[in-house]
């Protein structure tokens, strides 16, 4: 069963009591919520994610609840709970689904220690792998709405997460996060493309995350080998530039996008030094949607690194 | 900061916890005491392994190194090679030591 075979009144109904227990490539979450924005969201954008009978365990016990008293009715906010604890502030009501997409992520990069977690997208075209990494606001997210609405797999959109003992990326595949200005171009850029509500006035702007393809959803259980390291920046007017860039500065550079390097010490050390090996890194600026899929496309196939580019 | 410091030998900290991958001419190592990891220079890289494999005086390992990089050891060698012992142990990487 996955959340699309019932109707959103019903898993509405679910996720007040007793909740959903979900899977989202490794981990299974169980998500309780009262309120209806954030069942109408996943609902509309965890559609094609599979359910899991509830034998009592899951990997992450979530909340998104509404606080009792009077800030149930006077600017009515809402509270993330992860196995009971609270790592947030509270936020407007209105902004509750970021807050449990946002909360999920924290979830995941907080307790996945199995993993060697990086703070970047990861996308597949014919068994390779390509890791985004970049600072917010670089458009990292844009791109990768745009890649996989042409395409290449999902596997992240905010967490690459690295299997040590075999150098696999494993898929999550959950929502992209756009911001923005990106949420109007990815709705003009990719045919069909399903976005969740416009949530304003968030600390990164204005958010609305898309629905990852369903393609990416199914094959969630195949991991893939990176083979590509791309720092991609976004610049107005820029013209599609991928050039080539030097592997040990490439290594410092997503070691410090990492978020339990320290935890994982030599342990990642050899993880990055086996993966930097292995891929080719480049520095990625871009300004035109297309241009940029076609560069990526021109990887894919093979094109050698001296003849890609538009 | 001065490169020959007084009947005082220049060494590595903690070579054994030293992990070191390179690509190009460039070299990434892991220094698993600090969990600190840094991208030095093959001449900052040579430094290192010298340091690790024995104590150095200043001006032998200046000798050293010109001999191993088949160059003068003149003043601006000297100079880039205080630079680097300066910035490497600013890292934690290397330390002086008395006899």
């Amino acid at each position: 069963m996955k959340v699309s075979d019932f109707t959103e009144s019903s898993i509405a109904r679910q996720l007040r009591r007793p909740g959903i227990w979900f899977r989202t490539g490794p981990f299974c979450t169980h998500l309780q919520t009262p309120i209806e924005s954030v069942a109408r969201a996943f609902h509309a954008l965890y559609a094609d994610f599979p359910l899991v009978e509830n034998d009592g365990f899951a990997d992450f016990h979530v909340r998104v609840a509404s606080p009792r008293g009077f800030r149930r009715w006077h600017r009515p906010q809402a509270l993330f709970f992860c196995d009971g604890e609270r790592p947030f502030k509270p936020l407007d009501r209105r902004q509750a689904f970021a807050m449990f997409e946002w909360g999920f992520n924290w979830c995941v990069s907080s307790y996945a220690h199995q993993y060697v977690i990086i703070h970047a997208a990861i996308i597949e075209r014919r068994g390779r792998a390509a890791i985004l990494a970049a600072p917010p606001g670089s458009g990292k997210s844009t791109l990768t709405a745009a890649l996989i609405g042409r395409g290449w797999r999902l596997l992240s959109d905010e967490l690459t997460l690295i299997d040590p003992s075999r150098g696999l990326a494993v898929a999550i595949a959950r929502p992209v996060s756009l911001k923005n200005a990106s949420i109007d171009l990815i709705r003009g850029f990719t045919a069909g493309a399903v976005i969740g509500p416009r949530i304003e006035d968030t600390a990164k702007g204005a958010v609305a995350h898309l629905k990852p393809p369903a393609d990416s959803v199914y094959r969630m259980d195949e991991p893939a080998l990176p083979y590509w390291v791309v720092f991609p920046k976004f610049q107005p007017g820029a013209n599609t530039s991928l050039a080539s860039y030097p592997k040990a500065n490439a290594f410092l550079r997503l070691a410090d996008h990492a978020f339990n390097y320290c935890q994982h010490g030599v342990r990642a050390f050899h993880t990055f030094a086996e993966l930097i090996d292995r891929c080719a890194c480049y520095e990625f600026t871009y300004s035109n949607l297309d241009e940029a899929v076609a560069v990526f496309d021109a990887l894919a196939s093979g094109a050698p690194a001296a003849t890609v580019g538009v | 900061m001065s490169l020959h410091r007084e009947g005082r030998r220049w060494r590595v900290l903690r070579a054994e916890e030293l992990y070191w991958r390179r690509w190009d001419e460039q070299y990434v190592v892991y220094d698993s005491g600090s969990g600190q990891t840094h991208v030095l220079d093959p001449a900052a890289a040579l430094l290192i392994q010298l340091l690790g494999e024995r104590s150095f005086e200043a001006f032998e390992l200046s000798e050293k190194m010109a001999s191993l990089l088949h160059v003068d050891a003149d003043a601006e060698f000297q100079e880039r090679l205080q630079q680097t012992l300066s910035k490497l142990e600013e890292l934690s990487l290397i330390e002086t030591a008395s006899h």
